[in-house]
């Protein structure tokens, strides 16, 4: 059997543009992190951590699977 | 660029200029007088102002770069990007003491000993920086 490959995804961008248009900044701001880690996470450069992910949905005001989500086999 | 990127950037300047500087005076005083076998008197004055320039480098840089920027703290992106690096650091250091120490088995004095590990030093903070700025560039 195969190791199984799962990518993970999400919808940051399209969830910050529901809020208002929040920006990256602000997000990062109210997250806790940098503006380059929102973009890296929104381009699916860099998975975040399970506290920084239950906290993008926190505070965009969405559930985790409504932002974050797994794709593949 | 973030004030993580700017001050590894200051970083691997003060870097480059004090080894620079060092090792061009180091090796003119060791390769024409070969007698010179031990680090001690014969470069200690060289390595003392090397340090201090690469000290004055980075705390005047970074002191700068703070001033000038008003988000400084490191996130959890920052602190993986580091730890890969510094893993890519170690492989340089690891390889430079095993040839330092077959420097030390094969020549007289301290001075090549020396000089080896200095340069793998160097070359392995320059190889944490260089992969810390190219995951940066990348968005890893």
């Amino acid at each position: 059997m195969g190791k199984r490959k799962a990518t993970l995804t999400n919808h940051v961008r399209e969830c910050r543009g529901k809020a208002s248009g929040m920006t990256q900044q602000r997000l990062a701001d109210l997250v806790g992190v940098t503006r380059q880690t929102i973009n890296a996470i929104e381009a699916n450069k860099y998975s975040p951590s399970l506290e920084v992910a239950f906290m993008i949905a926190r505070v965009l005001e969405v559930g985790i699977e409504d932002v974050f989500g797994v794709e593949g086999d | 660029m973030s004030f993580q990127e700017k001050s590894l950037v200051v970083s691997l300047v003060g870097l480059v200029l004090a080894s620079g500087l060092y090792f061009k005076s180091a090796i003119t005083i060791l390769v024409p007088d070969v007698s010179v076998k031990d680090v001690l008197p014969a470069q200690s004055g060289l390595l003392i102002a090397a340090t201090c320039l690469l000290v004055v480098v980075i705390v005047v840089g970074n002191v700068a770069l703070a001033l000038l920027d008003k988000r400084t703290e490191a996130d959890e992106r920052d602190r993986s990007i580091e730890l890969r690096a510094v893993r890519y650091g170690s492989y340089a250091l690891a390889t430079g003491v095993f040839f330092s120490l077959c420097a030390a088995a094969v020549t007289e004095g301290n001075a090549i000993m020396a000089h080896v590990l200095l340069g793998s030093w160097v070359l392995a903070q320059c190889i944490e920086t260089i992969a810390q700025l190219v995951m940066y560039r990348r968005g890893s």
